[in-house]
């Protein structure tokens, strides 16, 4: 009888990252409820406090293995991204106090929104198990939602929250039902296990997977499913939008690299078809539009679009130099997106700043140091050399050489060929005109420094990329041994 | 045909209706109706399974969908609020300020 009843605990030190985040969200909130206005500096510190003691759990304890019964894993993978997600959060809470107050928009319920965002990312990095998965990815993108839409009086915010909502709730309905199909295949949730029974019926689970699979992409801003990307994007608050192009991202690629080895024992042909078409018209359709684009930001979230395509190529190479390859260029689109978004942010506090392209004329006389890093986060995206961009963009052409897929490498150079238009079209407007508007700018020391450092983080990363592929190259190996 | 067979063509049914409903309406409160409706289905769909593959985990996850859906549902209505205090009922419908 004692056996019957004795309990197994779950081992909580592999999840003690998670437990610090969530503990600090329900500080914060419960801060935010008994103080009716709450000091700034009192929810950035508890904020940031619990964000470092979750990084150093990551960096120093490197536990690995399952919890919770096979609903949590965490392997080097969960790690190297969740340790991104949190230094990028971090950095953000720099940046945008000064912002908000600009726009009159300071809530209480920023911190703690941003925490449950950032906790719903570090679980759907970390899990195999679709019931996690489907949480954490509400939480995710629920907490987006809100975010989006928390500008005071400002219509556009509100709209790209609600097509957001809409077209996250039908993602996440089709995903789930996918998730249906599967578990009538297999008679599990584990995407493991569903990927590697063998039974009758196999075209449930094909049904299931094209519905998962069309979830996710609608997440992610695959073309067909891409438009409520630019909406959102334009719509948040800049702070925000840096978040959604950066650890959003980063969250909700991770499922989809997950998948990748198990998928190419079955059915490798029509993954690679499916997912290099996709790619495809992704990268054309976003470069192209964002040639015609007047607006700054919704140029950058058209060029998030296109970023999207080229991981998405990574990923229909299913073998593992693409899976090295997407785990790179994740962490630099992360990089890159997060930096050109939050220029972006500083540049609106200036008054009568609209984002327009013709207002970036002559920034080199206005804001010397901020145009200067602002075109090499740039050329990053666009790919030249000494950069992140060009490591990763070099790494995902390799793995299409490998994977003989040419075609793909091929678009994805014309792609990029496209973007050279409009990155270097802003980059010659803030260097070869005259200025059009005066422009005040006051940046806080903390400020400079930090955009100094993105900056240099993506020349040092790119002209020293061992420092990152010493830690992708075991994480994603990882991910192919069973 | 047995019985689990046919409430799984019923959550196709109400699934494809929901997803109808996303795609023709314009009226903000119809469009969050039919996203319910789909996970509805999804949810008849999982309940369903479970009696054929014998097991609990379906039950489990359709619990999961009720209580985040109504958070979601929560989310929706709080920004339908807010778009119809800045534009009145008239004008909500015409969600387009942000487009190319």
């Amino acid at each position: 009888m004692q056996e019957l009843v004795s309990i197994q605990l779950p081992d909580l030190r592999l999840v003690l990252p998670e437990l610090t985040v969530l503990i600090t969200g329900f500080m914060l909130f419960s801060l935010e409820l008994l103080f009716k206005r709450l000091s700034h500096a009192i929810a950035i510190s508890v904020s940031l406090v619990g964000y470092l003691i979750a990084l150093l759990f990551i960096t120093f304890m490197p536990a690995k293995g399952e919890t919770f019964f096979g609903l949590y894993h965490r392997d080097g993978f969960s790690s190297l991204l969740q340790f991104f997600m949190l230094l990028l959060t971090m950095v953000l809470l720099g940046f945008h106090l000064i912002y908000y107050r600009k726009k009159r928009s300071l809530y209480g319920e920023f911190y703690y929104l941003l925490s449950f965002a950032l906790l719903g990312g570090m679980f759907l990095v970390s899990s195999y198990n679709l019931i996690v998965l489907y949480v954490a990815l509400e939480a995710v993108s629920i907490s987006f939602y809100i975010l989006t839409a928390l500008l005071r009086s400002d219509f556009s915010s509100k709209e790209g929250a609600f097509k957001y909502l809409m077209l996250g709730g039908l993602s996440i309905a089709l995903a789930s039902y996918g998730a249906g199909f599967m578990y009538l295949y297999s008679g599990s949730l584990d995407l493991r296990y569903i990927l590697t029974h063998v039974g009758e019926n196999q075209y449930f689970l094909v049904l299931g997977l094209v519905l998962f699979l069309i979830g996710f992409a609608i997440k992610i801003g695959a073309v067909p499913f891409h438009f409520w990307l630019p909406d959102a994007y334009q719509g948040a608050p800049t702070p925000i939008t840096a978040y959604m192009a950066s650890v959003g991202k980063l969250a909700f690629f991770a499922p989809l690299v997950r998948l990748m080895p198990y998928v190419q024992e079955h059915f490798a042909y029509a993954w690679v078809a499916t997912v290099s078409i996709i790619s495809a018209i992704t990268m054309l359709y976003g470069n192209l539009v964002a040639l015609v684009q007047k607006d700054v930001k919704r140029l950058l979230a058209y060029s998030s679009i296109a970023h999207s395509g080229y991981i998405m190529a990574g990923i229909a190479v299913a073998q593992l130099i693409g899976l090295k390859a997407v785990i790179y260029f994740l962490i630099a689109y992360a990089l890159m997106g997060f930096g050109s978004f939050m220029v972006l942010a500083l540049l609106e506090r200036s008054e009568g700043w609209e984002n327009r392209l013709e207002q970036f004329s002559g920034l080199r006389f206005s804001a010397p140091w901020l145009a200067v890093s602002f075109m090499l986060m740039l050329l990053a995206l666009l790919g030249v050399p000494p950069t992140v961009g060009f490591v990763g963009k070099a790494l995902v052409f390799m793995s299409l050489s490998s994977g003989s897929l040419w075609w793909l490498a091929f678009v994805m150079i014309v792609a990029t060929g496209i973007s050279t238009g409009y990155y270097l079209r802003i980059t010659a407007l803030m260097f070869m005109r005259n200025p059009s508007t005066n422009l005040q700018l006051a940046l806080t020391g903390w400020e400079k420094a930090l955009i100094a450092l993105l900056t240099v983080s993506l020349v040092l990363l790119g002209a020293v990329p061992i420092i990152l592929w010493g830690f992708i190259s075991p994480s994603a190996e990882n991910l192919f041994v069973r | 045909m047995s019985i689990e067979k046919a409430y799984i063509l019923i959550s196709i049914f109400l699934f494809l209706s929901g997803l109808l409903g996303v795609i023709i309406r314009k009226n903000l409160i119809m469009l969050l109706l039919s996203t319910e409706l789909m996970l509805n289905g999804v949810n008849l769909a999982l309940a369903s399974v479970d009696r054929l593959v014998g097991g609990i985990e379906g039950q489990v996850f359709a619990l999961f969908i009720l209580a985040v859906a109504a958070s979601e549902v929560a989310v929706g209505l709080g920004l339908v609020i807010a778009l119809f205090r800045l534009k009145g009922y008239e004008g909500s419908s015409e969600i387009t300020h942000l487009r190319d």
